[in-house]
C-alpha cells in the first residue's frame, strides 16, 4: 500500500532530490571512438564518436576532435545506441494497483522499491528510463514518476517531477462497464462541485481580504471564484484532478477494448485535456482505430502485439499484429514491454525486431522503443537520441541491438557507467568465470592441435562477449 | 514399401490442376453470388414473399439506397444503376427487434435505486454478434439489470454496422423490476477519504426494499427524495441522474413476472401519470382486464418450462398466453424468459398456434416492438424511408423450420449462411420411375447429393427450401447418351488412350444452354473414331469445380465396326486381347505382391536380390525392317510408277526414307505401326502446306496397302518387303528387383487401362454397327463370348431382332433420327422399341445441340411414345445403360441432386422446366 503523501512532504523531497542530483559527481569529458552509431534520430554513423561532457552529449560525428582530457572509450565493432525508454511500467512498485478504485491522491513515488530486480534487469536489457505508473486495474490512479534504474533510492532516481495521471475506461476487476464509467463520470462530477464550493468560499476570501463585499450570487462567485483557487487551498483527494483539469499534469487514459476508446475520447473532450492525453492500448483496439487516428492522440500499444481472435462459426482463429495496422493507418505509436508475457516480449528490442519483420521500416520501430516515448514523457529535448545536448544515456551492444545474439555490454547513464557486463554478478553466476575460462583454453588447444572449425567456431561465439571484457580490465 | 497396386493417371491431376483456377473464375460469373454485389449505395432485392406494413407482397421488389428502404411493392421497376438479388423462395421481413433478453451483464453497483447506469456503456460497439443475426434479430434492448429495484437506463441498438450507426437510442427507459430479486439488496458500505473522527467508517447502509410491499414505496420515497429540491442533501449522483432522467419524460420500463406486479406496475404508471410498458411472462388472461383500462403496452415472453411443476403456482408449463385475445394496447413478443434476445423466434414458434392467421406474429416481433421500445421512425418495418434492416427467411420465419438465410443492417450484408449447403426441394409430384410418384412429397438435398426422399425428410439448420408445392414435377436431370459438347479443336479420336475430360474447358454459354435446357449429364465421345476405338467421359453439364463435373473419367469403351459379319470383330479381338495379357500382367504382380507381403507379416526373409538383373532375350520377327518396293497408282498420276522405300522399327516407332525415285531434297519418313496399320508422315525440308501422309495395313508378312496423300491428292500404293535387314532382333528386358525384394509393378498402360475396366465389368462396351447380321455378330461376341456389358448405338437393323436384345440385355442408344421411312411406311425405333421391351436411351451426336434433346424426345412422344417411357429413356435406362447409374438418373437417396423442376409432367402439353439443379447447385436461367 502506498504512503499518503501531505504536500508539505512533497515539497521537502523534491528539495532532497536535487540535492542528491547535485551531489554526484560530474563525469567530466568521454569520448566514445569507433563506434557505429545509431543515433535514431538520423541515419547511422560508422566509425563515428561521440564526445561526453559533464553528462551531455557535446558532439556527434565521424570528425569529432577528442580533447586531450577526455577519457577515451574505444568501441570497435561495438555499436552505441541510445538509452530505451520503457514508457509504461508498474514493476518497479510493490503492487499493481491500490484496492480503492479511485485515488488521485498517491504517488507512485511512494511504493517505488529500488531493490526490486526489475530495474537491474532493466540495465541489463539497456532501458535507462522507466515511467513507473499504476496499472490498468482501477477507475483514476495516482500520480507516475519518471525514474533512471539507478540509485539506492527513490530522490535518487527520479528525473524530474511526476508526470502523468492514470485513468481507464476499461473495467476494474470486479466492475462492470457500467459501473466503471458511472464512477468516472462521478470523479470529475465531483470535483467541478468540489471546486465550486471552493472557488465559492476564495472568491468571498479574497473580497473580504480586500475589503470589498460580496456583491454576487452563489452561482455567479463559484464561476468567478474558480481562477483564484491556489493549490493550498484544495484537499488531497482533488488537488491532483485539478492539476490535470488544467494541463499540469499528463492524463494517460487506458483503454483495454475497442469498445473504451469511445468513452475516454467523450471524458477527454469534456475536461478539455486531449492536449494532454496519451492512449495505453488494449489488443482489440484496432479496431477502433478510425475513432484513434481522428483523435489524433499519442498511443502506446500493448506489450502483446498479436490480436487473436476466433470466428464463432468456424473457430478459426485469425491473428493481427497491430503494429502493423497503426503504421498502415498513419498512427504514431510508442511500444511498451510486456509485463506479464514470455520472457522475450519483456525485451523492448526485441518488441521492434518484431515490427521489422513484419515489415514496418527499422527507423520507425528504434523511434517507438527510444525517441518517440521520450517525447511523449514530455523528456525529448533530454532524451531517446544520441544528439547534441541530450543526456548521455548510452548503451553498448556487442552487434545490432535487434539481433538477438548481440548482448548490451556496456550502459552509460548521463555519462556514468551504470552497468557492465562483465562485473554483472547474475551473469557471473549463470556463466561461471574458471568455466568459461576453461573452455577458452580448450579452445586454444583445439586451435592447435586439431582442425575440428566447426567446434572452434561455436566455442568462440560463446566466448566472444568474456574476451571483449578481458580486454576492458586490462586497460 | 509400395503396398497397394498403383494405377496413377498423372494426365488428370495435371489438367485438374491446371483448370481449376480458371473454372472457379469463370462459375463464380455464372453463379453470380449476393455476397459479391455488396453495393454501398444500395440494391434490389426481389423475393417471393415480402411482409410490409400493407401486407404480406408476392414476388415483390425492395429498393434499397444508402441504407434506407426506397420503395416496396410488386410493381416496380428495378433502377438500373443497382445490382439486384434474388430469393425467388425467401421470405422477407423487416430485422426481428428484441425487446428483452441480456446481451450484457447487468450492472455491478450495489444501489437499489440508481438511474446512473447506462445499459449503453456496457454495450461492444465493435462486437460480433454474428451469432445473434444469425437468428434474425437486428435490434436489441439492452437493459441495465433487472435485479436492482431501479437498474439504470436502457437502451436500444442495432447488433450491425458502424459502431456510430449501431446505437439507435442511448437512453431509451428507466428500467424498474418488481421481481424477487430486487428484495433485500446488499447493504452498501461507503468508506470515505481520508477517514477521521468527523468522518468515520460508518456501518453499511441497509437498502430497501425488503419485501413485495416495500417496492412500489422504496421506488416512490427515492423518486420523491431525487425530484426534491433540497440543497442540503448534498451530491448523490444516482438520485440526481434519476431527477434528470425522470425530467427529460423517459418512458418506465416495468419488468414483472407475476401477474400481482403487473397490475402494481400499472398503478405505478397510472399514479405518477408516467408513459411506460410492462415486460413480463404472466397469463394475460388473468389480468387482462385490470390491464386492459390502462391499454399499457405489453412485451410478453413465454415460460420456459424446466423439470415438474409440482404445487408451485409459479411454475406454469412451456409457452405462451393466448395473445389473440382482445386487448386494447400494443403486445409484442420478447424472448422466452431467461433466455438471450437470438431465442426471439422462438416466441412467434410457440405463439402461431393462437393465430388464425399465424403472420400476426411477425409484426409482434418487428413493427410493434419497435414502437414500444420508440425506434419505430428507423427499424421494425419494411416501408419507403425506414433502415434497410431486412432478413430473408428460408420459410415463414414462425414455422419451426424457418432459418435466416441472409441478414441485412442499414442495407450492408451482415450475415449470410455459409456453411449450410442443405436445399429442401418441396414438390407436388416426384417422379421416382413409370411406376412410383411420390405426391406432396420432398428432397433434402446436401452438400450436392440427394440425402433424403419422401413425404417429410429432416430439415437441417438454415436449410433453404425450394418449394414448388403447388404444381411442381420433379424429375431426374436428363442424360445425353451420346454427345460432344464442349470438344472444341481436334475432333477426332487417337483411341482408348484418349480422356475426353483433359479436353474439358469452363463451362461457356454452351453448356449454359444445354442445362438450362434440362440435359444434366453427357456421355462424352469424340467427333470421329478414328481406330476402331475410343473412350467416352461422362460429365456433368454445369459444375463450379472440374470435380463436379466429371462423373467418369471413363464411362465406356466405344467401338465402331462395320464391314463383313466375319472378319468384323478382327480389331476388336486384338484389342481386348492385349487388354487381357494386360490384365495378366498385374495380376501376376498383385498375387506376387500378395505373397511378399504375406512373407512380410509372417516375419520370413525376403531373399535380398541376389539376381540384380534379370536378361531375356528374345527373338521376335520385325514386320517392318527393311527395304520395301512398291508401285504407286492412281490420283493425278497418269502411269504406275515404281518405287523404294528404307524403313526402320523400333518399339513402335518407324522411320526411314525413300529410296527410289531419287528424291533431290531432304526429307524423312516419320511414323507409328499399331498393330497392322501404318501412320507415318514424309517430313520434308521444302515450303509445303503440309508434310505427305502415308496410311497403310499390313495385309500379310511383308505385304502392305495403303495411300499416299500430297497437297489434297492420294496415291494408292502397294508394296513388299524385299530384303529384310535385320531379320531379328533381340528385346533385352533387364528387370531389376527392388532392395527390399519386394517386386516392381508393370506399367500403367493408358492405352490399356480403358480395356481392363472393360473386362472387369465396371463399364459397358458401346458400339456403333448397323446391319442385323452385323449386330447379332457383336452380340454374340460381346455377350456370349466375353460376357461384357454391352450397349448398340444407333443400330439400323435392331427393329428385326428387338428379343435378341432383351434376352441378351443389350440396350440401345437410339439414333438421333426420330423417325424412319422403311418401304414407305413410318417406323417410329423409341416407341416400337421401348414397347418391345428394349433399353433405349437419347442421343444428340452433337454438341450445344444437346439443348434439342428434351424437344426430340417430346417428338416421339407426339408420335407415340409414352410420355413416362421418354422419360424414362432420358433418365433412369440411360444411366443404368451406361453404368452411371450409382450417381445419376434418379431420384434417390445417394444420388447426386441433378433435379428438374418442371410444372406438370415434362411430355405433357403446358409443362413448363421452371429450375435446374445440377449437383444441388441452381442452374441461373
Amino acid at each position: 500500500m502506498l504512503k499518503i503523501l501531505t504536500w508539505s512532504s512533497f515539497l521537502l523531497v523534491a528539495v532532497v532530490v536535487t540535492a542528491s542530483l547535485a551531489a554526484a559527481p560530474p563525469p567530466g569529458k568521454l569520448a566514445f571512438t569507433n563506434a557505429r552509431i545509431i543515433p535514431v534520430s538520423g541515419p547511422p554513423i560508422s566509425g563515428g564518436t561521440i564526445l561526453v561532457e559533464n553528462g551531455i552529449i557535446s558532439a556527434v560525428g565521424t570528425d569529432v576532435e577528442i580533447p586531450y582530457d577526455a577519457l577515451e572509450v574505444d568501441c570497435t565493432d561495438k555499436v552505441l545506441f541510445p538509452g530505451i525508454v520503457d514508457v509504461h511500467d508498474w514493476r518497479g512498485l510493490d503492487i499493481r494497483n491500490e484496492n480503492l478504485p479511485v485515488t488521485p491522491f498517491v504517488d507512485v513515488f511512494d511504493a517505488i522499491d529500488p531493490s526490486r530486480v526489475f530495474f537491474e534487469d532493466s540495465l541489463r536489457n539497456g532501458v535507462t528510463t522507466v515511467h513507473i505508473i499504476p496499472g490498468d486495474n482501477l477507475v483514476v490512479g495516482g500520480l507516475s514518476r519518471v525514474v533512471r534504474p539507478i540509485g539506492i533510492t527513490p530522490y535518487e532516481m527520479s528525473v524530474g517531477d511526476s508526470i502523468a495521471i492514470k485513468i481507464s475506461t476499461t473495467p476494474k476487476s470486479g466492475y462492470g462497464r457500467m459501473q466503471q464509467l458511472s464512477e468516472l463520470r462521478e470523479v470529475f462530477a465531483d470535483l467541478d462541485d468540489y471546486l465550486g464550493k471552493v472557488a465559492e468560499a476564495r472568491y468571498e476570501e479574497v473580497r473580504k481580504e480586500k475589503d470589498e463585499v460580496v456583491d454576487v450570487p452563489p452561482d455567479q462567485a463559484r464561476i468567478l471564484g474558480r481562477e483564484l483557487i491556489r493549490d493550498e487551498d484544495l484537499d488531497d483527494k482533488h488537488r491532483n484532478l485539478k492539476r490535470l483539469i488544467d494541463g499540469r499534469l499528463r492524463c494517460w487514459v487506458y483503454c483495454g477494448e475497442a469498445t473504451d476508446v469511445a468513452p475516454a475520447l467523450t471524458l477527454l473532450a469534456e475536461q478539455g485535456i486531449e492536449k494532454n492525453a496519451v492512449l495505453v492500448l488494449g489488443p482489440s483496439t484496432f479496431k477502433a482505430i478510425e475513432e484513434i487516428k481522428k483523435s489524433g492522440l499519442s498511443v502506446i500499444l500493448p506489450g502483446d502485439l498479436v490480436h487473436r481472435e476466433r470466428d464463432p462459426f468456424t473457430g478459426e482463429v485469425t491473428e493481427t499484429f497491430l503494429p502493423k495496422k497503426f503504421y498502415d493507418a498513419g498512427i504514431d505509436f510508442v511500444l511498451q514491454p510486456s509485463q506479464t508475457g514470455a520472457m522475450t516480449e519483456r525485451l523492448l528490442t526485441y518488441q521492434a525486431a518484431r515490427l521489422v519483420r513484419e515489415g514496418i521500416p527499422r527507423a520507425t520501430a528504434l523511434k517507438a522503443i527510444c525517441q518517440r516515448p521520450a517525447e511523449l514523457l514530455g523528456l525529448g529535448d533530454r532524451l531517446g537520441s544520441i544528439t547534441e545536448g541530450r543526456a548521455a544515456n548510452l548503451v553498448m551492444y556487442g552487434g545490432d541491438p535487434l539481433d538477438f545474439n548481440s548482448w548490451v555490454e556496456k550502459v552509460w547513464i548521463d555519462g556514468v557507467l551504470a552497468y557492465d557486463r562483465d562485473k554483472d554478478p547474475r551473469i557471473q553466476e549463470l556463466f561461471p568465470e574458471p568455466e568459461a575460462a576453461g573452455e577458452e583454453a580448450e579452445s586454444k588447444e583445439a586451435e592447435e592441435s586439431a582442425d575440428d572449425d566447426s567446434g572452434e567456431e561455436a566455442d568462440s561465439d560463446d566466448d566472444g562477449s568474456d574476451e571483449a571484457g578481458s580486454d576492458e580490465d586490462g586497460r | 514399401m509400395m503396398t497397394v497396386p498403383m494405377r496413377p493417371d498423372p494426365m488428370r491431376t495435371v489438367a485438374e490442376m491446371r483448370l481449376l483456377p480458371v473454372l472457379t473464375l469463370l462459375s463464380s460469373i455464372f453463379f453470380c453470388t449476393p455476397l459479391a454485389a455488396q453495393p454501398s449505395e444500395g440494391f434490389v432485392l426481389v423475393a417471393g414473399r415480402v411482409h410490409t406494413p400493407a401486407g404480406v407482397l408476392e414476388d415483390a421488389t425492395i429498393v434499397i439506397r444508402d441504407g434506407k428502404v426506397v420503395a416496396v411493392g410488386t410493381d416496380i421497376e428495378a433502377p438500373l444503376d443497382l445490382q439486384v438479388l434474388r430469393f425467388p423462395d425467401g421470405v422477407v421481413t423487416a430485422g426481428l427487434v428484441a425487446a428483452a433478453g441480456d446481451l450484457i451483464s447487468p450492472r455491478t453497483g450495489k444501489e437499489s435505486v440508481s438511474a446512473d447506469y447506462l445499459a449503453v456503456d456496457a454495450f461492444d460497439r465493435y462486437g460480433d454478434f454474428r451469432q445473434l443475426l444469425a437468428s434474425g434479430v437486428t435490434t436489441v434492448h439492452l437493459s441495465p439489470g433487472t435485479h436492482r429495484l431501479l437498474s439504470g437506463q436502457g437502451a436500444v441498438v442495432k447488433v450491425a454496422g458502424t459502431p456510430q450507426e449501431r446505437i439507435l437510442r442511448s437512453r431509451s427507459d428507466l428500467s424498474i423490476a418488481l421481481t424477487d430479486t430486487v428484495d433485500n439488496p446488499a447493504p452498501l458500505l461507503e468508506i470515505p477519504f481520508p477517514a477521521s473522527a468527523d468522518t468515520p467508517i460508518l456501518p453499511p447502509t441497509r437498502q430497501r426494499p425488503t419485501s413485495r410491499i416495500g417496492r412500489l414505496l422504496a421506488l416512490g420515497e427515492e423518486l420523491d427524495r431525487a425530484l426534491a429540491d433540497d440543497p442540503s442533501a448534498g451530491r448523490d449522483r444516482h438520485l440526481d441522474a434519476l431527477a434528470v432522467a425522470w425530467n427529460s419524460g423517459l418512458p418506465l420500463r416495468i419488468v414483472a413476472d407475476h401477474a400481482a406486479d403487473l397490475i402494481a406496475g400499472v398503478s405505478l404508471l397510472r399514479g405518477r401519470d408516467r408513459r411506460g410498458y410492462l415486460v413480463g411472462v404472466a397469463d394475460l388472461v388473468e389480468v387482462r382486464e385490470s390491464l386492459a383500462t390502462a391499454s399499457v403496452p405489453l412485451v410478453v415472453r413465454p415460460r420456459r418450462g424446466g423439470g415438474d411443476i409440482g404445487f408451485s403456482l409459479d411454475r406454469l408449463p412451456e409457452g405462451v398466453p393466448d395473445l389473440s385475445v382482445d386487448y386494447p394496447g400494443l403486445v409484442a413478443l420478447g424472448p422466452p424468459a431467461a433466455s438471450g434476445p437470438g431465442a426471439l423466434r422462438w416466441s412467434a414458434v410457440l405463439a402461431a398456434s393462437h393465430f388464425d392467421d399465424p403472420n400476426r406474429t411477425i409484426e409482434m416481433m418487428t413493427s410493434v416492438p419497435a414502437e414500444i421500445l420508440g425506434v419505430a421512425d428507423r427499424v421494425g418495418s419494411i416501408s419507403p424511408g425506414k433502415d434497410a434492416d431486412l432478413v430473408v427467411w428460408t420459410d415463414e420465419p414462425w414455422k419451426l423450420v424457418a432459418q435466416p438465410r441472409e441478414v441485412f443492417v442499414s442495407g450492408r450484408l451482415a450475415w449470410r449462411d455459409d456453411a449450410s449447403s442443405a436445399t429442401i426441394v418441396r414438390a407436388r409430384t416426384i417422379w421416382i420411375g413409370p411406376d412410383e410418384r411420390i405426391t406432396d412429397g420432398e428432397i433434402l438435398v446436401e452438400n450436392g447429393r440427394i440425402t433424403a426422399v419422401g413425404h417429410s425428410v429432416p430439415h437441417p439448420p438454415r436449410a433453404r427450401v425450394i418449394d414448388a408445392s403447388r404444381d411442381g414435377f420433379v424429375t431426374p436431370g436428363f442424360i445425353d447418351a451420346n454427345g460432344h459438347l464442349g470438344l472444341r479443336g481436334d475432333q477426332t479420336s487417337v483411341g482408348t488412350t484418349d480422356r475426353l475430360t483433359n479436353a474439358l474447358g469452363v463451362p461457356d454459354v454452351q453448356e449454359a444452354m444445354v442445362a438450362s435446357s434440362g440435359v444434366t449429364t453427357v456421355l462424352l465421345t469424340p467427333h470421329r473414331i478414328s481406330r476402331g476405338a475410343t473412350t467416352s467421359a461422362a460429365i456433368k453439364t454445369m459444375g463450379q469445380a472440374r470435380s463436379d463435373r466429371v462423373l467418369r473419367d471413363v464411362a465406356a469403351v466405344v467401338f465402331e465396326v462395320s464391314g463383313h459379319p466375319k472378319s468384323l470383330m478382327g480389331g476388336v479381338e486384338s484389342l481386348l486381347g492385349k487388354g487381357r495379357k494386360y490384365i495378366e500382367s498385374w495380376k501376376k504382380y498383385e498375387k506376387a505382391l500378395e505373397e511378399y507381403e504375406k512373407k512380410i507379416a509372417a516375419g520370413e526373409k525376403v531373399e535380398e536380390s541376389t539376381v540384380e538383373e534379370e536378361v531375356t532375350t528374345e527373338s521376335t520377327v520385325d514386320p517392318i525392317t527393311g527395304i520395301w518396293s512398291g508401285t504407286i497408282d492412281g490420283g493425278p498420276l497418269p502411269e504406275p510408277q515404281d518405287g523404294k522405300m528404307s524403313l526402320r522399327l523400333t518399339g513402335s516407332m518407324i522411320e526411314g526414307r525413300v529410296i527410289e525415285p531419287d528424291v533431290p531434297i531432304d526429307h524423312r519418313i516419320v511414323g507409328t505401326l499399331d498393330g497392322t496399320s501404318i501412320e507415318a508422315v514424309i517430313e520434308v525440308d521444302a515450303d509445303l502446306p503440309e508434310p505427305p501422309t502415308i496410311k497403310a495395313e499390313l495385309t500379310g508378312e511383308d505385304q502392305m496397302v495403303g495411300t499416299i496423300s500430297v497437297m489434297g491428292f492420294s496415291v494408292e500404293f502397294t508394296a513388299s518387303r524385299t530384303s529384310k535387314e535385320a531379320v531379328e532382333f533381340k528385346v533385352e528386358r533387364r528387370r531389376k528387383k527392388s532392395k527390399d525384394g519386394s517386386p516392381t509393378p508393370p506399367d500403367v498402360d493408358p492405352t490399356l487401362e480403358p480395356i481392363r475396366m472393360l473386362l472387369e465389368g465396371k463399364i459397358p462396351a458401346v458400339v456403333r454397327v448397323s446391319g442385323t447380321l452385323q449386330i447379332e455378330r457383336v452380340i454374340a461376341y460381346f455377350r456370349d463370348k466375353e460376357k461384357l456389358h454391352l450397349v448398340i448405338i444407333d443400330g439400323k437393323g435392331v427393329r428385326l431382332i428387338p428379343e435378341k436384345m432383351v434376352e441378351k440385355e443389350v440396350g440401345l442408344v437410339l439414333p438421333v433420327a426420330v423417325r424412319e421411312m422403311i418401304r414407305g411406311e413410318e417406323y417410329i425405333p423409341s416407341d416400337h422399341l421401348s414397347r418391345a421391351g428394349v433399353s433405349v436411351a437419347f442421343q444428340s451426336n452433337a454438341g450445344d445441340a444437346a439443348r434439342n434433346l428434351p424437344m426430340r424426345a417430346r417428338e416421339a412422344v407426339e408420335r407415340g411414345l409414352s410420355p413416362d417411357a421418354a422419360l424414362e429413356a432420358l433418365t433412369r435406362s440411360a444411366a443404368r445403360l451406361m453404368r452411371i447409374d450409382d450417381r445419376v438418373g434418379s431420384i434417390e437417396a445417394g444420388r447426386d441432386a441433378d433435379l428438374l423442376i418442371f410444372d406438370g409432367h415434362p411430355f405433357e402439353s403446358g409443362s413448363r422446366l421452371e429450375r435446374v439443379l445440377i449437383n444441388g447447385e441452381e442452374v441461373s436461367r
